[in-house]
C-alpha cells in the first residue's frame, strides 16, 4: 500500500466534464487503481486534502474564495500539478463572467430575475472572485491538458506516461474546445 | 540562300520554344500527331519515338502517341494537369519541305491540318480553354503525304534536328530555373522566383503561417513564417522572401519553434478566443497551429476588453474579437473580389478590421455579399451566420482557383 504513488482529483468552477471523461477511460481505471491510491476526490469520501500527494488532477478554474483557499491547499501539498479542461487551463466559460461587474451580475441573477427577491446566500455560497482565473494564474502548474473536455485517450495517454516517469508531450494531442 | 534560309528558321524555332517552355512551368506533355505509313505525315510519330529514347523518364514531361485522334487523350491530358502541350505534327505551310515551324494554335485555322478526324486548331482551342494549359504547335513541312509511301530523306532529317531541338529545350528549361538550397540540412530545388514558403511546402516542409494564403499577395505581417537564413543576420519571412542559389535555411530551430509558440500565445491573448463556444472551433487555424506547436495554454492575460459583434449582414457575421489581423479578408476583398470593403483602422496595438467606413457591416454598401473574406479567414471572426459549428469548414483554396480564373481569362 505505502509504496504506491498518492492521486488525488479536485473540482473547482467547472460543469464536471473533465471528471466524466476521467470516468471514460473504462477498463484503464482498473489498472489505475492497481498502481495508486486515490486519496481525495469528488469521487471518494475524504473531505480533507492530505498532506502529500503525488498527483493531483483538478478541473475547473478558480472563480471564489472556496477555490482560491482549496488549490493554494493543493498546490502546497502536491508533487505535480495537472490542470485539467479548458477552464483550469483558460478560464474557458466561468471567464467569460469577466467582462461583467461581479456586483452587477448578483444584482440581475438575485435582484432582477429572482422570484424571491433579497435572498443572497451569503454563508451558504463561497463570494466570488472579482475575476476568474486559470489555475496557472494563482498557482504553479506542472502541466496543462486542454480540452472541453479532454477526451478520454488524452488522459488515458498523460497518466500512462507520468506512471512511466515520461513527461506527457501534447503537440497534436491536445485540443482547445 | 536557301540554305542559309533554313538554317535560320531551325535557330528561330528553337529559341522561340526554349522561350516558351521556360514560361509555361514545369508540368509538358509532348503529343505526336499523324499517321503510319504515310508518307511525310508520319512525322510526328517518329519524332516522339525518338524523344522516348532520348529523355530521361520522370521529368515532369510525358510523351504521348497521339496518332491521327489526338482529342482521344483529353480525358488523360486533364488528368495529368500539364502546364504546357506541345503538339508535333506534318503541317502544310507553303515552306521549303523540311522546314520546322513553331506555330501559335491560333493560326493553325488558316493552314490545311493533315487529315485527321477532327480539325487541330478545335482540339488546341479545347485544351488551352478547359485544361489551361498552354498550348504550342511544332509543325513540319511534308514534301509528300501519300499512303504507303516512305518518308521523304529531307523529312527524315528535319526529325532528328526537332528532336535534338525539343531535348535541348526541356534540359535548358530544368538547368535555368532550378536552384538549389539547402532547408533544414536536405538539399532541394526551386524555381527561380520562388519564395522560401513556396519551396519549403513543395519539399513538405512545413512553416507555420496565418497571413499567407494562395491568390492573395504576400505581406508577412504575422511573423510566424520567420527563418532563419544563413550570413543573414534577424530572420526573414518565408512567405516573401524569394530563394537564392545556395541558400541555407533553417525553419524549425528550438529557438524559433519557442518564437513561434510565444507569437501564437500573443495572438491568442489579444484577443478572444473561447474555443469551446467558437464557430470555427474544429476548423480554425490559430487553433490548428497551437495543436502542432505543442501550446497548451497561455502565459498572457487577455489583452482587450471584449468589443460587440457587428451581425448586422444579412448571410455573414462579424467577430472582432477572434481577429488576428493576417488581413487575409482585406486582401481578398480587394484583390480577388474588387469591392475593397474591408480596411485595418486605428494603429498599432488598437489596430482593428473594418468593414466600409467603420459603421456596421450591412452599412458597407459596396459588399457584394461574395463571402470570399469569410473563406479567407483563418479564424472565426468572419463567419456565415446559417452554419453550425459542426458544418462549418471553410474553402480557402477558393480564392487560388479564382485568381488563378481570372488570370487566364485575362
Amino acid at each position: 500500500m505505502t509504496d504506491k504513488l498518492t492521486f488525488a482529483t479536485a473540482w473547482l468552477d467547472g460543469c464536471s466534464g473533465c471528471h466524466m471523461s476521467l470516468l471514460d477511460v473504462d477498463e484503464f481505471l482498473v489498472d489505475l487503481v492497481d498502481l495508486v491510491d486515490i486519496v481525495y476526490s469528488p469521487l471518494v469520501d475524504t473531505k480533507v486534502f492530505p498532506e502529500h500527494v503525488d498527483v493531483t488532477l483538478v478541473e475547473g478554474a478558480v472563480s471564489n474564495v472556496h477555490d482560491l483557499k482549496l488549490i493554494r491547499q493543493i498546490r502546497a501539498h502536491t508533487t505535480f500539478l495537472i490542470a485539467l479542461g479548458d477552464c483550469a487551463v483558460t478560464g474557458n466559460i466561468p471567464a467569460m463572467r469577466n467582462r461583467f461587474d461581479v456586483q452587477a451580475i448578483l444584482d440581475d441573477v438575485y435582484q432582477k430575475k429572482a422570484i424571491t427577491k433579497d435572498v443572497r446566500p451569503v454563508k451558504e455560497v463561497p463570494s466570488l472572485l472579482a475575476a476568474v482565473r486559470p489555475i496557472h494564474g494563482i498557482v504553479r502548474v506542472d502541466l496543462t491538458v486542454p480540452g472541453c473536455p479532454p477526451s478520454a485517450t488524452v488522459i488515458r495517454y498523460v497518466l500512462t506516461e507520468l506512471l512511466a516517469g515520461r513527461m506527457p508531450d501534447l503537440t497534436h494531442r491536445a485540443h482547445f474546445g | 540562300l536557301r540554305f542559309i534560309l533554313e538554317k535560320m528558321k531551325i535557330m528561330c524555332w528553337q529559341r522561340h520554344l526554349k522561350n516558351a517552355l521556360q514560361k509555361a512551368g514545369e508540368r509538358l506533355i509532348v503529343l505526336g500527331i499523324g499517321r503510319e505509313e504515310y508518307g511525310d505525315d508520319a512525322v510526328g510519330i517518329e519524332a516522339i519515338r525518338s524523344l522516348w529514347q532520348v529523355l530521361p523518364p520522370d521529368d515532369g514531361v510525358s510523351v504521348l502517341y497521339a496518332g491521327t485522334s489526338p482529342e482521344n487523350l483529353t480525358g488523360l491530358i486533364r488528368t495529368y494537369r500539364p502546364d504546357a502541350v506541345l503538339m508535333i505534327d506534318a503541317v502544310e505551310i507553303n515552306a521549303i519541305p523540311g522546314t520546322i515551324r513553331l506555330i501559335d494554335w491560333k493560326d493553325t485555322v488558316n493552314f490545311s491540318a493533315m487529315g485527321h478526324s477532327l480539325p487541330l486548331s478545335m482540339f488546341a482551342q479545347y485544351l488551352s480553354e478547359e485544361v489551361r494549359c498552354k498550348v504550342l504547335l511544332l509543325g513540319v513541312q511534308v514534301e509528300q503525304a501519300v499512303m504507303f509511301a516512305p518518308m521523304s530523306d529531307t523529312v527524315q532529317k528535319s526529325i532528328q534536328h526537332l528532336v535534338e531541338g525539343v531535348r535541348r529545350a526541356i534540359e535548358a528549361r530544368n538547368e535555368e530555373e532550378m536552384l538549389q538550397l539547402t532547408i533544414d540540412h536536405q538539399v532541394v530545388s526551386a524555381r527561380e522566383g520562388e519564395t522560401i514558403l513556396e519551396a519549403a511546402r513543395r519539399h513538405q516542409k512545413f512553416i507555420p503561417g496565418l497571413c499567407h494564403l494562395d491568390g492573395l499577395s504576400p505581406v508577412g505581417s504575422c511573423r510566424l513564417c520567420l527563418v532563419e537564413v544563413e550570413g543573414q543576420p534577424g530572420q526573414v519571412t518565408a512567405c516573401t522572401t524569394k530563394v537564392q542559389d545556395e541558400m541555407v535555411v533553417t525553419t524549425c530551430s528550438d529557438r524559433l519553434r519557442s518564437q513561434q509558440r510565444m507569437l501564437l500565445q500573443m495572438l491568442f491573448a489579444s484577443g478572444y478566443h473561447v474555443c469551446a463556444v467558437c464557430e470555427s472551433n474544429g476548423a480554425c487555424e490559430l487553433q490548428a497551429l497551437a495543436y502542432r506547436l505543442g501550446v497548451t495554454h497561455l502565459q498572457f492575460e487577455q489583452r482587450r476588453a471584449v468589443q460587440p459583434l457587428d451581425l448586422s449582414h444579412d448571410r455573414y457575421g462579424f467577430d472582432p474579437n477572434r481577429c488576428v489581423l493576417c488581413t487575409r479578408c482585406v486582401r481578398a476583398c480587394s484583390e480577388v473580389e474588387g469591392a475593397g470593403i474591408w480596411t485595418v483602422m486605428e494603429r498599432g496595438s488598437e489596430s482593428i478590421v473594418a468593414p466600409g467606413s467603420g459603421d456596421n457591416w450591412a452599412a458597407a454598401v459596396d459588399c457584394t455579399q461574395c463571402g470570399k473574406c469569410v473563406a479567407a479567414c483563418p479564424t472565426g471572426a468572419l463567419f456565415d451566420k446559417r452554419v453550425s459549428t459542426a458544418e462549418m469548414k471553410k474553402d480557402c483554396a477558393i480564392l487560388e482557383r479564382l485568381k488563378q480564373h481570372q488570370e487566364a481569362t485575362l
